[in-house]
């Protein structure tokens, strides 16, 4: 098949969209100074390279406590989209419409202005300044979005093949793990990666919620950002984003050698 | 009795499909459940599958209630149209996947799989996935799979209609020959007339969610019972006439008549018509068309009935000749 000549100028477009203020970033990064009107800086340095590894936040806790923090926002988030899909998609009961609209209203509702609401709940229940209480706000957060992912998938995976299944003996738990999961798949994979997004760069949130004991990256990073350290702030930012698509291919990667090693049974 | 069904309701929310509907099967009967679409034939089958819940009434397999059993505990294993065959695992996975369900080691099951592979004559396809299949071959796997759970009763829900002509009459025979040996019974749910009268042991005429004649397929095609079923089989000719002292009258017919007296149409199908024997039945020929095995000859009598014959080889008519044909009436078949 010919592209479109006009698909590739667009391909391109994109593409620079994204690399080219990456690239501004990864140059920031590693600037001394970049007096106006210089092309490209006028000295390089390592300092933000040495504060981001040595610095007051240690980078490896950082990324740990972000990056499981994000992941359970996304597999919790994932079983929540996994579990409503079905039950708005596979079964009828009454005050269907009104749970699949219901799991939408965190959208309409401002994060900021939601947080100062929450925090109020939290602080009652004692989940303030808590791990858990920043994985619950995340959660609410996230699920729209995994719910609207997994309900497209599980409309049309639908429940055939697990009838199929459950004719031939086997249990509803044992036909969704064996016949509808594997169909699931991609749909999980699109929806823990976009609940780990959402938590992973939740910043204010994360901030009122979890009171600067839970710590993120991305909390670390605005500051930064505000300070006005272009060269910091560059570093945490590719940091931010290196980390998350490492995660990602990782992600991937396990995926693909999950399915690969069923191919292969 | 294998399987008996009493006084069965059935349906969706708050449209009842089933009502009223008591069946019987027996070990190892081939019974076709036969109905044009939307006349309750497939809901009947989800229902004793389990699929589609009972509202009332009773189901029993081999002697035990399973109305309210869950569609795994059955033992009713149901190959369906679309034959659903799962698209991550591999025909031989899919054929051992009842017994993976039943606890059966990894090698056993792929050996039991393997032998029945053979049987539907699809050996040597185990390791390849569904998706790279024809569609009968698919059909023969969906089949394998279901001989694999080794079912107290298979239920077959339109399973040919997707295949070409050749192929289905194939598949017919290779379902009848696994019948046989495995001495299984079956439940056929077609809307194919030819398909049930040819295959099955008994057939049940299903309309508007009602039991309308269950019997032979001799018995429901020359004897129907009401003139919905013998309209479903189609080809008739309807004659009206009357009967007196237990003899049916109408234009050239006439015949023995077990019924009180009084006005009747009596069914009549073409095989009664002979065209080549000289009677008193007057018909003048319409039409004449050609059909590769045979002719179809149209034909109205005096009394403006219209008659489908269809006649092997050459055809010595032609069309505005008058026939003076025999009508011979065995079985009458009235109807008020």
């Amino acid at each position: 098949m010919r592209k479109h000549p006009l698909l590739n100028i667009l391909l391109v477009t994109a593409l620079c969209c994204i690399f080219l203020p990456l690239a501004v970033v990864l140059l920031w990064s590693v600037t001394g100074r970049w007096p106006w009107p210089g092309l490209l800086p006028e000295s390089y340095t390592l300092r933000t390279v040495k504060e981001l590894f040595f610095g007051s936040a240690s980078l490896p806790k950082l990324l740990l406590s972000s990056i499981s923090l994000a992941l359970t926002v996304g597999i919790l988030g994932t079983v929540i989209g996994v579990l409503t899909a079905r039950a708005t998609e596979l079964y009828r009961f009454r005050g269907k419409s009104l749970v699949y609209m219901g799991s939408f209203f965190p959208l309409l509702v401002p994060g900021t202005v939601f947080a100062m609401g929450i925090q109020i709940t939290l602080i009652r229940l004692g989940l303030s300044d808590t791990v858990t209480g920043v994985i619950l706000v995340h959660l609410i957060a996230a699920v729209p979005y995994c719910i609207t992912i997994m309900t497209d998938v599980t409309r049309s995976v639908g429940s055939k093949l697990e009838q199929q299944a459950q004719v031939l003996g086997a249990t509803p738990l044992r036909s969704f793990f064996e016949v509808t999961l594997p169909s699931l798949l991609p749909g999980i994979l699109s929806s823990v990666s976009m609940g780990f997004i959402l938590s992973y760069s939740q910043y204010f949130t994360t901030l009122m919620v979890g009171g600067g004991r839970v710590k993120t990256i991305a909390l670390v990073l605005v500051p930064y950002i505000q300070s006005g350290d272009r060269a910091l702030s560059s570093v945490y930012s590719v940091a931010f984003v290196g980390s998350a698509l490492l995660v990602f291919f990782l992600f991937e990667g396990t995926i693909h050698s999950i399915q690969k090693g069923e191919d292969s049974l | 009795m294998k399987l008996k069904i009493e006084h069965l309701f059935s349906g969706y929310d708050s449209d009842v499909v089933l009502k009223d509907l008591s069946l019987e099967a027996a070990e190892g009967e081939f019974l076709s459940l036969l109905g044009p679409s939307g006349c309750g034939k497939s809901t009947l089958m989800k229902t004793i599958a389990g699929i589609v819940p009972a509202s009332s009434g009773r189901i029993l397999l081999d002697g035990q209630d399973i109305t309210n059993l869950p569609i795994h505990k059955r033992g009713t294993v149901v190959v369906f149209q679309d034959m659903r065959l799962f698209p991550h695992k591999s025909v031989a996975e899919n054929v051992a996947f009842p017994l993976k369900m039943q606890g059966v080691p990894k090698q056993e099951r792929l050996k039991t799989a393997e032998t029945l592979l053979e049987k539907v004559r699809m050996a040597g396809f185990g390791s390849r996935k569904p998706g790279e299949l024809s569609g009968g071959q698919q059909q023969r796997i969906a089949l394998a799979r279901a001989l694999a759970a080794q079912p107290k009763l298979l239920l077959l829900d339109e399973p040919f209609s997707a295949l070409d002509e050749n192929l289905r009459e194939d598949m017919r025979h290779l379902v009848l020959q696994l019948q046989k040996e495995f001495s299984m019974t079956v439940i056929l749910v077609t809307h194919d007339r030819e398909e049930a009268l040819s295959m099955s042991d008994r057939v049940a005429l299903l309309f508007d969610g009602k039991l309308s004649q269950i019997g032979t397929p001799r018995e429901v095609y020359e004897q129907p019972e009401t003139k919905q079923v013998a309209d479903y089989f189609g080809n008739c000719v309807y004659i009206p006439g009357h009967v007196e002292n237990g003899v049916f009258t109408a234009t050239g017919i006439r015949c023995c008549a077990s019924v009180p007296d009084g006005a009747y149409r009596i069914m009549l199908r073409p095989d009664c018509l002979d065209l080549n024997q000289t009677g008193t039945y007057v018909l003048q020929v319409e039409e004449i068309s050609f059909r590769g095995t045979d002719s179809l000859i149209c034909l109205r009598s005096q009394d403006g009935t219209l008659w489908k014959k269809s006649c092997a080889g050459p055809v010595a008519l032609q069309i505005g000749d008058i026939v003076n044909a025999r009508l011979t009436v065995t079985n009458p078949v009235l109807f008020p």
